[in-house]
Order: C-alpha cells, then sequence, then structure tokens
C-alpha cells in the first residue's frame, strides 16, 4: 500500500506539473507568444529545490509549507482514482465526502500561519484576500457536493462513481450542480477572474512572497498534486471516475483545459466584487440544482 | 482697476514681454501681499513654478513665481531677490498647496530656508551633507572626480590620433596604388585595342 | 542537453561544496559531478528575473517579456518579489538613492543570485558622467555578471546577455555572487564611500539574525 502511495504521489507530481507545462504552453499561444518547453515547471522546480540559500524566519515557516503538503497529499491519497480497480481501495474507503472538504481548507490555513511568521505586509494581505476569497467560494461548491450526496443517498465517493454507472453521468443528471461547482473550481485553482491572493500587480506574490529556495519549491509541488487532486475529485464526482490511466488524463485534461480557457479570457475581480459574484449566481445556481435534487430526484 | 494702474500705485513697473507674458519685480518684504493681490483681484490663481536664480557676483538669490489665470491666457512672473547668506522666504504652501513641494525641492537644491513650512525634509537626495548641490559654489566637476573617478583606460587601447594618422595615410596610399593601376590598365588597353572606343547608344 | 565528456576537468564552480570533483578518481566523486553538472542546466534553463527599472532602460524590458520577443521560451520568467528572483535587472544609470535601494534588494536576493545591468551609464557613468548624484561604476558596489552595453540596448541584446548568463551558469564559471562574498570589504567600502555609511544592514545575515530568524 505504501508502494502505491508513492507511486501515486509520483504520478501526480509528473501530471500535475506536465498539466502546468501545458497550461504556460497554452496561455503563451493565446497569448500570441512563441511558448516554453513543456518540462518548464519541472525545471523552476529542480532549480527552486536546489538553491543554495532559502531565508526563515523559525519553525513555524517550515511548518506551513509542510501542513499545506499534508494536506494535498491527504486529498491524494482519499480520493478515488481509479473507479474499478482495487488501487488503494483499502484507504478510500476510509474517508468520504466530508472529510476531504475539511482538508481542502487544512492548506490556506497551514499557509496562514507560516506567513504570518514571515510578517511581510503583501504576505498578510494575500493570506486575508484569499481566505475572504475563501467563504465565496466554498458556498457553490458545498451546496453542489450537498446535492451529490442527496441524490447518491451517500457521503461515499466510490459509491457516487458506482451510481453513475447505473443512472448515467452527474453531469448530464444534474447539470446545475455541475456549473455551480465548476465556477468555484476556477477559483481554488487561483484562475482569473477569482486570482485574487496572488494578484501580482497587487500584492507582489501575495502568501508566496516570503516564500524562496526550497519553501517556493515545495509550495509549487504541493500546488500541482493538490491541482491534480481536485481535477481527479470533479472528474469522481461528475464525470463518473476514470477505469484507465488514459481515461483518467483525457477526463482531467478536459477539465483542465476549460477551466484555463475561463481564466485566460476574464480579468481579475476586485475582492468584494468577487465574493459578491460568487454568493450571488454560481450560489444560485447550485441552489436550484439542490432544489432539483430534493423534489424531483 | 486694471493691473497696470494698480501696480503704478505700488509703484512697482510692469514689464511685457510679449502678449500673454508679464513680468514685475518687487522687494522682499512686499512680496506676499503683492502675491495675495495677484489672486484676489486679478485672478491670478494658480501657481505654476518657483524658480531660483543664484546670482554668486551680487551675494543675491533671484526667485522668480510664475502666476497663471484662471482662463490659462496670462502669466505673470513676480521676480523678487533675497540675500544668499541669509537666504529666506516666506513659504507659500498655506497659499497654494503646491507650494510644499517646490519649496521643499528649493531647500534642498539651493539651501534657502522656509520657517514655517512642515516637511522641510529631504527630497530627491538623501543624507546630503555637502554644499546644495545647484548653488554655484558647489564645485561639481570637482566632488564627481573625487566621488566617482572615471573608469581606468583599457590596458590594450591605442592611441585614436596615431591610428587614424595611420589610417588616413594607408587609404591615400591604397588610392594612389588604385589609381596608378587604373591608369597603367588604361594605357594596356588603348595598346591592345587602339581604336575601339564605345560611343553611346542612339 | 548536458552531457558528460570524459576528458573535462571541473573546478568546483559550486558554493560550499568541499568535494573536490575528480573525474579520474572515484565514482563518487563521477556521480556528483554529474549531479552539479546537471544542477547547473536545470539552473540555466530556469531563470526567475525581477526587473528593476532604474532608469530609460525599463522600457525595454515588456517587450522582452511579452509577445515579441518572449523571453519565457528560454526560461526567463519575471517573478514580483526578490525572494524569488535569481536574476536583477537593473537598466539604466543608478542615483544614490537607488543604489541604497538595489543592494538592500540584491541582499534580499537567495543564493545563487546574478546581476544584469544594461545601458553605458552603469560602466562609465553614460550621459550623466558629471552628475553629483550618479555613480559611474556599477561594479564598484555590487559584482555585474553580464553588462548589456548599448544605449538603450535593444531586447535583441537583452535576449544575447540572457543566453551568454545561462552559458556561464551551464559552464560553473565563478559567478558575481561568490565574488561578493570574497570581497565583501571592498564592495562594502566602496558602497560607504558614496553612500556615506548609511547602508542598513550591513549585511543580510545582520538582517535576519536581528529577527531571531536564520538561513536555511
Amino acid at each position: 500500500m505504501v508502494f502505491q502511495i508513492i507511486l501515486l504521489i509520483m504520478l501526480a507530481y509528473v501530471v500535475g506539473f506536465i498539466y502546468f507545462g501545458l497550461y504556460r504552453n497554452i496561455t503563451a499561444r493565446i497569448q500570441g507568444r512563441y511558448r516554453p518547453t513543456v518540462y518548464q515547471s519541472f525545471y523552476d522546480s529542480i532549480k527552486l529545490f536546489s538553491k543554495k540559500q532559502s531565508v526563515s524566519y523559525g519553525w513555524m515557516f517550515y511548518l506551513g509549507p509542510i501542513i499545506m503538503a499534508t494536506g494535498a497529499v491527504l486529498t491524494l491519497i482519499l480520493v478515488p482514482v481509479f473507479s474499478d480497480s482495487d488501487f488503494l481501495r483499502s484507504v478510500t474507503s476510509q474517508g468520504n465526502l466530508f472529510v476531504l472538504l475539511y482538508l481542502m481548507v487544512l492548506g490556506p490555513l497551514g499557509n496562514a500561519l507560516a506567513v504570518g511568521t514571515g510578517g511581510n505586509p503583501f504576505g498578510v494581505m494575500g493570506v486575508v484576500r484569499g481566505l475572504t476569497r475563501l467563504i465565496g467560494l466554498e458556498l457553490p461548491f458545498y451546496i453542489a457536493v450537498v446535492g451529490l450526496i442527496i441524490a447518491a443517498n451517500s457521503s461515499d465517493i466510490v459509491h457516487i462513481i458506482d451510481m453513475q454507472k447505473i443512472g448515467g453521468l452527474n453531469i448530464i443528471n444534474h447539470p446545475l450542480l455541475f456549473i455551480g461547482a465548476m465556477i468555484s473550481m476556477v477559483g481554488f485553482f487561483g484562475e482569473s477572474p477569482f486570482d485574487i491572493p496572488g494578484a501580482p500587480q497587487e500584492v507582489y506574490s501575495g502568501p508566496r512572497t516570503e516564500f524562496s529556495g526550497k519553501f517556493l519549491a515545495l509550495l509549487m509541488s504541493q500546488g500541482s498534486l493538490f491541482a491534480f487532486a481536485k481535477l481527479v475529485l470533479i472528474v469522481d464526482l461528475f464525470l463518473g471516475g476514470a477505469d484507465s490511466l488514459e481515461m483518467l488524463v483525457l477526463k482531467t485534461f478536459a477539465i483542465f483545459v476549460s477551466i484555463i480557457f475561463i481564466g485566460i479570457v476574464y480579468g481579475r475581480y476586485k475582492v468584494e466584487q468577487a465574493v459578491d459574484f460568487l454568493m450571488k449566481l454560481p450560489t444560485l445556481i447550485a441552489v436550484l440544482g439542490l432544489a432539483r435534487v430534493v423534489w424531483f430526484g | 482697476m486694471d493691473l497696470a494702474s494698480k501696480l503704478e500705485k505700488l509703484s512697482l513697473e510692469l514689464v511685457q514681454k510679449n502678449d500673454y507674458l508679464y513680468k514685475v519685480s518687487v522687494k522682499i518684504d512686499q512680496l506676499e501681499s503683492l502675491l495675495l493681490s495677484f489672486i484676489n483681484e486679478f485672478n491670478y490663481i494658480t501657481l505654476d513654478s518657483i524658480n531660483c536664480r543664484d546670482d554668486l557676483e551680487d551675494g543675491l538669490f533671484t526667485i522668480t513665481y510664475c502666476l497663471q489665470t484662471e482662463a490659462r491666457d496670462h502669466i505673470v512672473m513676480v521676480q523678487t531677490s533675497i540675500e544668499r547668506e541669509t537666504a529666506s522666504l516666506p513659504t507659500m504652501h498655506t497659499i497654494w498647496p503646491q507650494a510644499e513641494i517646490m519649496e521643499r525641492e528649493m531647500h534642498e537644491m539651493f539651501g534657502v530656508d522656509f520657517p514655517g513650512h512642515p516637511t522641510l525634509i529631504d527630497f530627491a537626495l538623501e543624507y546630503w551633507d555637502n554644499i546644495p548641490p545647484l548653488r554655484r559654489d558647489f564645485d561639481t566637476l570637482e566632488y564627481v572626480n573625487s566621488m566617482n573617478p572615471f573608469r581606468g583606460q583599457r590596458t590594450d587601447a591605442l592611441d585614436t590620433k596615431e591610428e587614424m594618422k595611420k589610417k588616413r595615410e594607408a587609404k591615400k596610399a591604397a588610392k594612389l596604388k588604385a589609381e596608378q593601376e587604373a591608369a597603367a590598365k588604361a594605357a594596356q588597353e588603348e595598346q591592345n585595342n587602339p581604336k575601339q572606343e564605345v560611343s553611346g547608344d542612339e | 542537453m548536458f552531457g558528460l565528456d570524459k576528458g573535462d576537468k571541473m573546478e568546483s564552480g559550486f558554493y560550499g561544496s568541499s568535494l573536490k570533483c575528480k573525474f579520474e578518481e572515484s565514482g563518487l566523486a563521477n556521480t556528483h559531478a554529474i549531479m552539479e553538472k546537471a544542477v547547473r542546466w536545470f539552473e540555466s534553463r530556469s531563470i526567475f528575473v525581477v526587473a528593476y527599472g532604474t532608469g530609460c532602460g525599463a522600457i525595454e524590458m515588456p517587450p522582452t517579456f511579452t509577445s515579441r520577443y518572449d523571453a519565457e521560451r528560454m526560461g526567463v520568467v519575471g517573478v514580483a518579489t526578490p525572494r524569488q528572483a535569481d536574476l536583477i535587472i537593473l537598466s539604466g544609470y543608478l542615483a544614490y538613492k537607488t543604489l541604497r535601494r538595489v543592494i538592500r534588494t540584491y541582499e534580499q536576493m537567495q543564493k545563487p543570485r546574478y546581476i544584469m545591468s544594461l545601458g553605458s551609464c552603469p560602466i562609465n557613468g553614460g550621459m550623466y558622467w558629471d552628475s553629483y548624484n550618479t555613480i559611474k561604476k556599477l561594479d564598484d558596489y555590487i559584482p555585474v555578471d553580464v553588462a548589456v552595453t548599448g544605449c538603450m540596448p535593444r531586447p535583441e541584446a537583452v535576449i544575447d546577455g540572457f543566453v551568454l548568463l545561462q552559458e556561464r551558469i551551464r559552464n560553473g564559471e565563478k559567478a558575481g555572487w561568490e565574488k561578493y562574498d570574497e570581497n565583501l570589504k571592498f564592495y562594502k567600502d566602496n558602497q560607504k564611500r558614496v553612500l556615506g555609511g548609511h547602508v542598513d544592514p550591513a549585511y543580510e545575515t545582520d538582517w535576519y539574525n536581528l529577527n531571531g530568524g536564520g538561513i536555511a
């Protein structure tokens, strides 16, 4: 099982970084630039890990990225990656959607602790903006998840996947829930119009301002792991999971590309605009979807 | 009352430079009241700039206030002189807020004091402890050479004059040689085919 | 790509590495050398830049990094903070006031770190040679790795500077930050001469130690 976990983390690391390489590629082509290589994010990561110096502000500063990475790895392990195989089934059956929703908030909290130790005002500003945005982001996503739990009559992700095999995919059965969850997913990926915490023109790198070298590398790595975990979660909940590696890559990539396209097209909201928007339109859509589930099944 | 008669009453002379530009020289004790009357009576409400000139020979600073009308069609330059040694002016930041930063700059560059000015601190320079840099007794070149000497010459650098001379001579020699060769060639060609000069086509 | 040349003797170009890299002697040293070479290659392919627009050269930065010349294809990306940066670009003349901030920014960057200067002003003062407030020789105060000449250099020249820097990193040549550590007294004396001793902190480590932190 340990071997499987290590294998999964390596897979997520590779796939996550290649996705971010593709993300930079696609962005460059849309902006009319040439493009970096697909492996550019690997190069960045290895270079950052091999920096000679990384400034630190005490043990809490070390702990922050580690807490974030813990949240990402746990999320990754608890999400069932392959629907039919026994791959990590004994672990994934331990967790359910509620645990996952808690774990998804662990990262930002750990980050907040570390940034507070660093004492950089831009970092603190970024964290405050990030936590404010989180209020708006969680609302439609949680409503959508509650809708799915009611529809499947279970909070077990494996069960939700199995239900989709019988009754059709959730993206077709519950499109309103899917739209609500996807809009907040754009924010969870830190894409425009919700890229408020790390807005480079406003708060420099936001929470990452004070992180350098190894710390930044760890943050980047956990970011790609977490991105992969979130993509798999969406695929499991709405696209019926994946039974092979090809299907997994295909489905996650489809979700990822649609998120990229949304991110490239739009500009950035202000903090209050973003929370305002997220509390209105996506929440309304998700609530309508929930009502449909409750009254019409 | 128009501008000229008003100034005549104060026994000041209004010099017209061109259609829209006037100049008036005033003693330092009359300055503030004159500026106020320009604002209140003649609608010169905008302060464009405060300029300073260092008249080292006379031991004076000549200060010029440029005022503009609300309609932006006339400018008046109010000129006054202050002692270079004491160098003190009344502050105008209560009348025009923008005067605060102009006076701060003048304090830094010329060492003019403004009693009652709220922020008479460093402006563009930091920790400057020499003579104010735009005063004429500040020797800029000497200061620059002592603080920032020039980069030393390259060790493989050549004398430009010599090199250019050599180059010119080589060019001249090459030209002479080419001329000689051309002459020799022409002579030879003439020898080879004496009377076949090409005439222009018609 | 990086490959191992058997006859290639490497000087230990790495900070803090006590291991002498001699290819012929032991297999362990051999592996170490390969690792160093690999890491250097990755370092050369990923350069995070903080572009400090000190003078008119700042206007050459946007075309270098955007659609027209796209420096990202070589792995050169702009970042927002000096903590994350590997390279600082000083684009133009430096007044004393700017120099003070540049030193502060440079010392906040994490090693290995590099400096690129644009234009003739950082080299010999340029058109500001007789200014009472502008330094003439930037490399007296901080170690410049690549000086791109021109007034101003076009983005092509800037990209050429990037390529030169990448080659130097790949070859493991002695970089500016190592010279800075070795000749710290020389640089600090020069800085104090023009800045009048108003440079704080005295050195980066002092700054960290004040706040109870340390360098990892």
